[in-house]
């Protein structure tokens, strides 16, 4: 585990920012620490490319408190002048400028002599193993080539933070898996603290310290991975995260984490409490995962439960069941026991039912 | 009149996409460009003809190009047509520059081209006419030198600014932000990044301006005065003096061995090495 409590690298606090009357920054806060590996989540329009312009410079927010970056306050600091770079979502390289041309760029702009940059350059192509194609031309390069073209030019400064927008958007699946690997251990290496855009939630769970889900302009959760995995405290939360079963109910009684909850349609049911802050008698939601149902015994704690449709997907089999609080989905592992099984009634783990307050509106 | 079906064969009437179109599309193209090159390399032919108003190519020497070369009266339209076509060839190449970059910016820019590029299509006398009252009368110009580089100039700023937006519409304003990231200053990031990659389509704007002033007749005629142009003094010529005609036909080849490769060089830079980038 990293240490979160020494100076932050990166302090953004009230950030409020509008494209004429639409808001798109409504009053978000956020900090980095050095070295950490910070994901901003959230679907287009959520506001995080945005809230990515706004650190960069390149966006100038209708008000902010506070912003700094390594310690040094860049309100008013213009792009050029800011200790971070970014990583575009369509890597933006230079396409009159050949590959080491392009990575060194932006030390030849900071004074450095050619041989001196070159050479430097060279060292950041190689870190992202294009040594041998520095003097290709931009057009020569695939996708995933050109990606680690714009990941070196924007290391190769040295920079406090580096702001990476979606940038393994355009890639196909293979080569964004074998990326976010390359990315972490990038990260790692170069203790630099990354700021990473994007809307897949696979990718945000891999690669971060912590995760900002953010949603019309504000964040909606942010915690490490496995909380926002186990423990969404909203029902959008959940969602994202890709909770398939949402269920509406009432909270009954509170032990401890574990809450009993009366489902619409009157089934009675337990679960874990996401949040302390909901008291017996509020309406809650109830979300489990597909895989995390399974059939039970009569006497265990559940749902009885018929089956209705059986649909195979190939690695797994999703299967949707009724039941008195409604259709619910069960999804099992291509070859596990239960995947051709009669169903009668459904169960899960405490710990897997997440329960949250509901929201109206 | 009973048997109606028999009649109803195998139908060959498919007109439109008859193959013979193909073989009539491909001759057709080769008359065409026949008829557009054949005068041209028969121009040139003559040019070294010792009697070339006989019409009839023969009996080759350079005489008429010893006779041009002795000749000064063709020097000073000569000259004119150079330095106005430089002057029309840079202005036209910056201002449609600094309009183009404009453009994309702009939320509808169709009805604002549709404008510019309107004088494309007013005859040549109207638009002479025109400025042959407003130079005089506005500008206060007498007719000349200056009232011919005005009449060029708006004759081949509209082609300029075409040519200029066949690169800003498809530059990449994330790249201006790329540079700006990376710490480059404003006018960095104009010279480094902006002005190379546009850069084809300056020059492409201010060859081609050069050439469409250099070409000029039927403004030039209105907004003379007593000021004479290359082509202008041709025509003169032509049309007056029988025996100059030889030396005409030796200039307007010497004139037509430059035009070519400018404008192959333009289209070389417009569409060939843009391409590349």
């Amino acid at each position: 585990m990293k240490d979160m409590h020494s100076e932050p690298m990166l302090e953004v606090s009230n950030v409020v920012h509008k494209y004429g009357r639409v808001t798109a920054l409504s009053d978000v806060s956020l900090s980095a620490a050095k070295g950490e590996f910070l994901t901003i989540l959230g679907s287009s329009g959520s506001g995080k490319t945005t809230m990515l312009r706004v650190i960069s410079g390149l966006e100038t927010p209708y008000s902010v408190n506070r912003l700094r970056i390594g310690g040094e306050d860049v309100v008013g600091l213009p792009a050029a002048k800011r200790n971070c770079t970014t990583v575009f979502q369509n890597y933006a390289l230079f396409p009159h400028m050949n590959v080491i041309e392009n990575v060194a760029y932006g030390l030849r702009i900071r004074g450095r002599t050619a041989q001196d940059s070159t050479a430097e350059a060279k060292r950041a192509l190689e870190m992202v193993q294009l040594g041998a194609k520095a003097d290709r031309s931009i057009g020569q390069l695939s996708g995933g080539e050109r990606q680690r073209v714009a990941l070196a030019r924007a290391v190769v400064t040295r920079p406090a933070i580096l702001l990476l927008d979606e940038p393994l958007g355009a890639l196909d699946e293979r080569l964004r898996q074998d990326m976010q690997l390359e990315l972490m251990e990038l990260q790692r290496k170069l203790g630099m603290t990354f700021i990473y855009i994007t809307h897949s939630q696979e990718e945000a769970l891999t690669m971060s310290d912590r995760v900002v889900l953010m949603k019309h302009g504000r964040i909606e959760q942010s915690g490490a991975p496995l909380d926002l995995f186990d423990r969404p405290v909203t029902r959008f939360a959940a969602d994202f995260m890709g909770y398939e079963n949402i269920l509406d109910g009432k909270l009954l009684r509170k032990d401890g984490e574990i809450g009993e909850v009366e489902l619409v349609g009157g089934a009675v049911v337990r679960g874990t409490l996401a949040t302390s802050d909901i008291q017996p008698g509020g309406a809650i939601n109830l979300a489990i995962r597909a895989e995390r149902i399974g059939p039970v015994a009569a006497d265990e704690d559940g749902l009885d439960a018929t089956l209705s449709n059986r649909v195979y997907r190939g690695k797994y089999t999703d299967m949707m069941v009724e039941t008195k609080a409604g259709t619910l989905r069960l999804r099992s592992w291509h070859g596990a026991p239960n995947e051709k099984g009669a169903i009668s009634r459904v169960g899960w783990k405490l710990s897997d039912a997440v329960i949250f307050p509901e929201h109206k509106g | 009149m009973t048997d109606m079906t028999a009649t109803t064969g195998p139908v060959s009437l498919e007109t439109s996409y008859n193959p013979n179109w193909k073989r009539l599309g491909k001759w057709m193209g080769i008359a065409m460009l026949a008829l557009i090159y054949f005068p041209l390399l028969w121009l040139v032919l003559l040019s070294i003809s010792s009697d070339p108003l006989s019409g009839i190519p023969g009996a080759f020497s350079l005489r008429h190009y010893q006779a041009l070369f002795a000749s000064s009266d063709w020097h000073m339209p000569f000259v004119a047509s150079i330095v106005i076509g430089l002057i029309v060839g840079l202005v036209s190449a910056v201002t449609a520059t600094v309009i183009g970059r404009e453009v994309p910016r702009m939320a509808s820019p169709g009805p604002m081209l549709l404008v510019f590029v309107l004088p494309l299509f007013v005859p040549g006398m109207s638009m002479g006419a025109a400025l042959f009252i407003f130079s005089q009368s506005v500008l206060g110009l007498d007719l000349g030198f200056w009232s011919i580089a005005v009449g060029h100039y708006v004759w081949a700023l509209p082609f300029a600014l075409l040519i200029v937006l066949v690169v800003t519409l498809r530059f990449d304003h994330t790249l201006i932000e790329a540079g700006r990231d990376l710490g480059a200053s404003d006018w960095r990031v104009f010279k480094d990044i902006e002005f190379p990659i546009l850069m084809p389509g300056i020059v492409s704007a201010g060859l081609f301006g050069f050439l469409m002033s250099f070409n000029e007749v039927m403004r030039t005629i209105f907004l003379r005065g007593t000021s004479e142009t290359m082509p202008v003094w041709n025509w003169v010529q032509a049309a007056a003096q029988q025996s100059q005609v030889p030396i005409i036909f030796a200039l307007s080849s010497l004139v037509l061995l430059v035009t070519l490769p400018l404008l192959s060089a333009m289209f070389w830079l417009l569409f060939v090495r843009l391409n590349r980038t």
